[in-house]
């Protein structure tokens, strides 16, 4: 039986380093000073639905010209309260209009509603297999919503739900297996938690279903004094050991789609493209490794 | 375990400012209060106390930043103090709804608002301004077409094609002449304004005023009816009879809409 991750990728999937389409950069992508240089661009598809004027229209214009994959922020597969209908509604028509490079839709393991209020956060989950099992059968009912395969993202988190029962990469295999869903693994994220929990991030990232990814994140971030946290503000250039960790994973699942993410402290678009460049020399080298031999070790070296 | 007093725990804590000045102070005792056992208690509270604390701050942080910045000038004159306050109330109850982040100023305003225009410590024009302000962007960013001229002459007994984005509003202050960045004393004057809101084929948000009888004659054009039927009635509005005079007004103000783009011509 293939992979989720060979059924998902088609011919006209983009493979390699893109860019996150923010506000601040649509002006000169619409240029053109982005031409030849991006993979893709990722967009939210919150930012452009119930919306029109100038930024729809650039980012139209945009999306005829550049390979586009959608990755949403509220779905809240986590939440206790059911879907919202017009949401969905407004979500499967985008998609039919911009969804046609990638076969899957992402969105995060998270929730972020409360008593009908949407907070607009990414608010963590217990790690415990009942939360599992309820939050893959959301995904299962999210999916049929679409009528379009799902990828979900691993979050950062800060504090613990509870007593976890299950590791993060244990929790996201069962949801995954559960859901029969695809994978938007985020190493920025893994790293941020290590950091925040004091494990190894190897040997999580080694735990998570890597035949289940369809799309990799990368980010950096920066150091809250406040609350003494790395927060996963990706308002940093991609530290060396996220680079190492994109690697890893590459090595392992061939060519995918790999999203540098920035959304705080933007820099001009040229440099936004040097980090690009670099990411994709990353890329590179990590498929030119698995080319040349077998991988196998369970552990990230 | 329960995932659902847990979840319920982080979102009140992370919504409601007083419930997090409680934990605060007594971490356990708040949770405890929110019907978490101790085992679940022991495991929220392992890492730090404050990482729950930086949820609040991420929710509201988030949140507030996005209000004061749609608001514009009516943020600085109602002070961080009290705007700050009542975004912190607003999201403890009934917080926004909208899955759309670009919504969340105008359901705020909409619970704001009439407290604001209540509060006789408030300048009583600063309500207006922040709809004003929050009415700007809605505008730019109306997900209605803007349509393009129909080339069909009007007909009396027709209906008229609008620009989708247009809208009348009505202002007890003349808001929408201050500037972009108020100075310290600027006040807008005390003159009703009606005003006509839209987006141009620039896709830049208009505002001109408009007199009352021609507002009452769009607001009929808008709502479908024919010239005729919104000529009468605009007329009927002024307590006034159609007369050449008025024909002749109507006229110039069809044709200076016309010119603006927030009428479109005929139905085809």
């Amino acid at each position: 039986m293939s992979s989720i991750r060979e059924r998902l990728h088609g011919p006209g999937t983009p493979t390699g380093v893109g860019l996150g389409l923010r506000a601040e950069l649509l002006a000169a992508v619409h240029a053109g000073e982005a031409a030849g240089k991006l993979a893709f661009l990722e967009i939210s598809p919150e930012n452009y639905m119930h919306r029109g004027g100038r930024v729809v229209r650039l980012f139209e214009e945009i999306a005829a010209q550049i390979p586009i994959i959608t990755h949403g922020l509220m779905m809240s597969l986590g939440s206790l309260e059911p879907f919202a209908d017009p949401y969905f509604a407004d979500l499967r028509a985008f998609l039919a209009r911009h969804g046609r490079h990638a076969r899957w839709h992402s969105d995060h393991l998270c929730f972020s509603s409360d008593q009908g209020a949407i907070l607009h956060d990414l608010l963590p989950l217990p790690l415990d297999e009942p939360t599992a099992l309820r939050v893959a059968g959301r995904i299962r009912e999210a999916q049929d919503r679409l009528e379009r395969p799902l990828a979900v993202e691993n979050i950062s988190y800060y504090l613990p739900m509870g007593e976890a029962q299950l590791s993060e990469a244990e929790f996201t295999s069962l949801v995954c297996a559960e859901a029969d869903c695809g994978l938007l693994l985020d190493v920025n994220n893994i790293y941020v938690n290590s950091k925040n929990f004091g494990f190894d991030v190897r040997e999580m990232l080694a735990a998570y279903p890597i035949d289940r990814v369809v799309q990799l994140h990368v980010a950096g971030h920066t150091r809250w004094d406040r609350f003494e946290i790395i927060l996963d503000d990706h308002g940093a250039t991609v530290e060396p050991t996220v680079h190492e960790l994109m690697q890893w994973v590459v090595e392992r699942t061939g060519p995918v789609p790999v999203l540098l993410e920035r959304d705080k402290k933007i820099p001009p678009l040229g440099e936004l493209l040097d980090e690009v460049a670099r990411l994709q020399a990353s890329y590179d080298q990590a498929l030119a490794r698995r080319s040349h031999q077998p991988i196998g070790a369970a552990h990230v070296g | 375990m329960s995932a659902e007093r847990i979840q319920s725990a982080l979102a009140r804590i992370a919504r409601d400012s007083a419930l997090r000045d409680r934990f605060e102070q007594a971490p356990d005792a708040t949770l405890a209060e929110l019907g978490l056992d101790a085992r679940e208690r022991a495991g929220m509270l392992s890492a730090s106390p404050q990482r729950l604390l930086a949820y609040h701050q991420m929710v509201h942080g988030r949140l507030f930043k996005a209000i004061r910045t749609f608001i514009g000038g009516a943020a600085d004159r109602l002070g961080h103090d009290r705007l700050r306050a009542d975004v912190d109330a607003w999201i403890a109850d009934p917080g926004p709804k909208t899955p759309y982040f670009l919504e969340i100023p105008a359901e705020f305003l909409a619970w704001a608002q009439p407290r604001w225009e209540a509060d006789s410590s408030l300048a009583p024009w600063v309500a207006e301004l922040a709809a004003h302000q929050v009415l700007i962007r809605t505008v730019r960013n109306d997900p209605r077409e803007i349509g393009e001229p129909t080339g069909k002459g009007l007909e009396l007994d027709g209906p008229v094609v609008c620009n989708g984005t247009v809208r009348v509003v009505r202002y007890r202050w003349a808001v929408h002449r201050l500037p972009k960045r108020l100075g310290p004393e600027q006040e807008p004057a005390h003159e009703p304004a009606i005003v006509i809101a839209y987006r141009g084929p620039d896709q830049q948000p208009s505002f001109i005023d408009i007199k009352p009888r021609s507002a009452h004659m769009l607001e009929r054009l808008l709502a479908g009816a024919s010239l005729r039927e919104a000529l009468f009635s605009a007329c009927e509005a002024m307590g006034e009879t159609l007369d050449d005079a008025i024909l002749s007004v109507t006229a110039v103000t069809l044709a200076d809409l016309f010119e603006r783009h927030v009428l479109l011509g005929g139905a085809a």
